[in-house]
C-alpha cells in the first residue's frame, strides 16, 4: 500500500512560461528593452520555486494543489500590478513577502487549534476592538471608513477582523449546542455587521454576514433557522437600503450606471466598458486603457484583467477560485476534528464570498461593494489576510496529511 | 516604430497567455483529481482495517509481513482467502477472525491446526492485541486497533 503524490513541476513549468513572457513583454513597452522588468519577472518565478520548494520540504503534507492555485493568483494580481505601477507590484511583492512567513506562523500555530478556544474572548473583544478602533481613528477612502494611518503605513483593520470572526465561529459552533447557548455569538455578529454598515463598509459586512450564515449551516444543518437568518439578512439590508443613503445610492447605481455617469456610475461604467473593450481575447497586454478605471489596483483589478486579459482569462481566474475553494472543502471534509474543519470550511467560504462579491460588483451581476480580490488585488492588509487563511487551509491539510500517513504506516504503507 | 512592434507583439502574445493559463488550470485539475482519487482508495481500504496481524515465525519469506485485518476475515493459503499466508502448513480454509460486537474472535476451522498464545484452539476465542496467533507453522502477532476510532468505518458498513 502505497500513496505516491504526484508531481507538481508541469504546473511551476508553465507559471515560468506564464511570468516571463508576461515580463519580459512589459519589458519592451517603452520603445526601449528594460532589463529591469525581466529582472523582476525572473525574481517572481524564483519567488515562486522557491516557496513551493521550502513549503514542500519543511511540511511533508501541505496541500501542494491550494498553494499552486494561489500562486497562479497572486502572479497575475503582480504581473497587473506591475503593468499598472511597478512600484505598486513592488509594494505588492513585499507584503506577500510578509504574508507567506504571516502563513507559515498560522500553519505552526494551528496545530495547537485545541487550545484558541481558551482566548475565545479575547478573540472576541479584539474583533470588536479592530472594527470599532476605525470609527475613532478611521480615515475614508472611496466613501468608506475603514483605514487607520500609522503614519509610515495604513492598514484595514476589517481585514484582520474578519479572520478572528472566523475563528471565533468555530468555537462557537463547536462547542455550543442548544439554540439559546449560541444567543452571545448571534449577538457578536449583528455587532460586527452593524459596525461595519455604519462604517460604510458595506463589502466587508456582506462578507462576514455571508459567512456567519454558509458556516452556522454547515456546522449546524437546521435548515429552517438559516433560512430565518437569510430573511433577516435580506431585512437588514432593506432596512439599511431605507435608512442610510449611502447603500440607496449603491443600489441605484446599480441598477442604472449609464443615467448616473458623471458621478455615482463612473466607476462600473468604466469597468463595463473596459471589460466590453477587451472582448473574449482582450487587447492585449498593455494595449487597454485601464488609467480612466477608479481602483483600478485593488477592488477593480478584475476589470484591468478583462480588458488587456480578456474575458476568457478572467473566466480560468474564475475556475482557478473554484479549484481552490474545491480543495479547501475537501480539507475541510477531512479534518479529524470539527473545530479545524469550520475553521477551514469558513476560511474558503469567506475567500469564495470575497471573490464572488467583488467580481459580481465589477461585472454588475450585484451591488458594488468595495472589497478586495483574495490575492490578486493590491493592498498589505488584504494579502496578508489572505495569506494568513491560506495558512489555516495549509495547516489543517498538514495535519490530515499526518493522521493519514500515521494510520498508512501502521498498515506497513507508506506515503511518498 | 518599436512601439507599433509591441503592439503587434502584444496582440499576438494574447493566444500564448490564454494557452498557458488553460493548459496550467487544466493539469492542476487532473492531477489533483487523480491524486485525490488515490488517495482516497488507498485510505479508504486502509479505514477497512480493524487491526493487523504481523508475521513473526515461519518461513523467511513471509516473515514480518503485515496482513490488514477486516471485519470479516478467511484465512487460508488459496488466493480467494482474505488473509492469504502462502505456506503448505496452512489449510485453504484455516480459520475465521470475525468481529461481532466488538469483540474479534478467532474460530478455527475443520479442526486445524490453530494456536493461541501457544494453545491449540478448538473453539471460538477473542484475541487481543498482543496475542500470539498460529497457523500451522506460522506464528503472528496480533494488533487490533481501539474501538472508538472504529466506531464510524462500523456505522457505513
Amino acid at each position: 500500500m502505497t500513496i505516491k503524490r504526484k508531481g507538481a513541476t508541469s504546473i511551476l513549468f508553465l507559471q515560468l512560461l506564464f511570468i516571463l513572457p508576461a515580463f519580459g513583454l512589459l519589458s519592451l513597452r517603452d520603445g526601449k528593452f528594460d532589463i529591469m522588468t525581466l529582472v523582476a519577472g525572473g525574481v517572481l518565478v524564483f519567488y515562486n520555486l522557491f516557496q513551493y520548494n521550502m513549503m514542500k520540504v519543511s511540511f511533508k503534507h501541505i496541500d501542494r494543489f491550494v498553494l499552486l492555485a494561489a500562486q497562479f493568483l497572486w502572479s497575475l494580481g503582480l504581473v497587473v500590478l506591475y503593468r499598472l505601477d511597478p512600484e505598486l507590484a513592488l509594494k505588492q511583492f513585499v507584503c506577500l513577502l510578509i504574508g507567506t512567513l504571516a502563513m507559515i506562523v498560522m500553519m505552526v500555530l494551528i496545530r495547537r487549534s485545541r487550545d484558541f478556544g481558551r482566548l475565545n474572548w479575547v478573540f472576541m473583544g479584539l474583533t470588536l476592538l479592530l472594527l470599532a478602533s476605525t470609527l475613532v481613528l478611521g480615515r475614508t477612502t472611496g466613501g468608506a471608513k475603514n483605514w487607520i494611518d500609522l503614519g509610515f503605513i495604513s492598514v484595514q483593520p476589517s481585514e484582520f477582523a474578519k479572520i478572528l470572526f472566523i475563528v471565533v465561529s468555530a468555537y462557537f459552533l463547536t462547542t455550543r449546542d442548544k439554540l439559546v447557548s449560541f444567543i452571545p455569538y448571534m449577538f457578536f455578529t449583528a455587532v460586527c455587521v452593524m459596525l461595519l454598515v455604519v462604517e460604510k463598509d458595506l463589502g466587508a459586512a456582506l462578507l462576514i454576514s455571508g459567512t456567519f450564515l454558509i458556516m452556522f449551516y454547515a456546522a449546524t444543518g437546521r435548515t429552517w433557522l438559516t433560512l430565518l437568518g437569510v430573511g433577516i439578512l435580506g431585512g437588514g439590508a432593506f432596512a439599511s437600503y431605507k435608512l442610510f443613503s449611502h447603500v440607496r445610492t449603491r443600489v441605484e447605481v446599480w441598477q442604472d450606471p449609464w443615467s448616473v455617469y458623471q458621478d455615482g456610475g463612473y466607476q462600473i461604467v468604466q469597468g463595463l466598458m473596459a471589460l466590453a473593450s477587451g472582448g473574449l481575447l482582450g487587447v492585449g497586454l498593455g494595449r487597454g486603457m485601464p488609467e480612466v478605471i477608479p481602483v483600478r489596483s485593488s477592488d477593480y483589478i478584475f476589470a484591468v484583467i478583462g480588458e488587456e486579459f480578456g474575458i476568457i482569462i478572467g473566466i480560468f481566474v474564475i475556475i482557478f477560485y473554484l479549484v481552490f475553494i474545491v480543495r479547501g472543502i475537501l480539507i475541510a471534509l477531512d479534518a479529524r476534528s470539527t473545530y479545524d474543519a469550520l475553521l477551514v470550511f469558513g476560511c474558503t467560504a469567506m475567500l469564495s464570498l470575497q471573490s464572488f462579491i467583488i467580481i459580481g460588483g465589477v461585472i454588475k451581476l450585484i451591488p458594488l461593494t468595495g472589497i478586495t480580490m483574495p490575492f490578486v488585488s493590491y493592498g498589505g492588509s488584504s494579502i496578508l489576510a489572505s495569506m494568513i487563511q491560506l495558512g489555516i487551509i495549509e495547516g489543517v491539510a498538514v495535519k490530515n496529511g499526518k493522521a493519514d500517513e500515521a494510520a498508512l504506516e501502521m498498515m506497513g504503507g507508506e506515503m511518498r | 516604430m518599436s512601439s507599433e512592434i509591441y503592439q503587434t507583439v502584444a496582440f499576438g502574445m494574447r493566444y500564448w497567455f490564454i494557452l498557458i493559463i488553460g493548459l496550467m488550470l487544466l493539469t492542476l485539475i487532473l492531477v489533483s483529481r487523480s491524486e485525490y482519487r488515490e488517495r482516497k482508495a488507498v485510505m479508504g481500504e486502509v479505514g477497512q482495517y480493524i487491526g493487523y496481524l504481523e508475521i513473526i515465525g515461519g518461513a523467511d519469506d513471509v516473515l514480518g509481513e503485515r496482513i490488514g485485518i477486516m471485519k470479516e476475515n478467511l484465512v487460508g493459503n488459496s488466493r480467494s482467502a482474505d488473509i492469504v499466508i502462502a505456506d503448505p502448513s496452512v489449510h485453504k480454509n484455516h480459520a475465521m477472525i470475525n468481529r461481532k460486537k466488538g469483540r474479534v474472535m478467532l474460530i478455527p476451522l475443520n479442526g486445524s491446526d490453530t494456536k493461541i498464545n501457544g494453545r491449540k484452539a478448538t473453539h471460538p476465542h477473542e484475541i487481543f492485541t498482543g496475542d500470539t496467533v498460529s497457523f500451522g507453522e506460522i506464528e503472528a502477532s496480533v494488533y487490533i486497533k481501539p474501538q472508538e476510532e472504529e466506531e464510524p468505518h462500523d456505522d457505513q458498513a
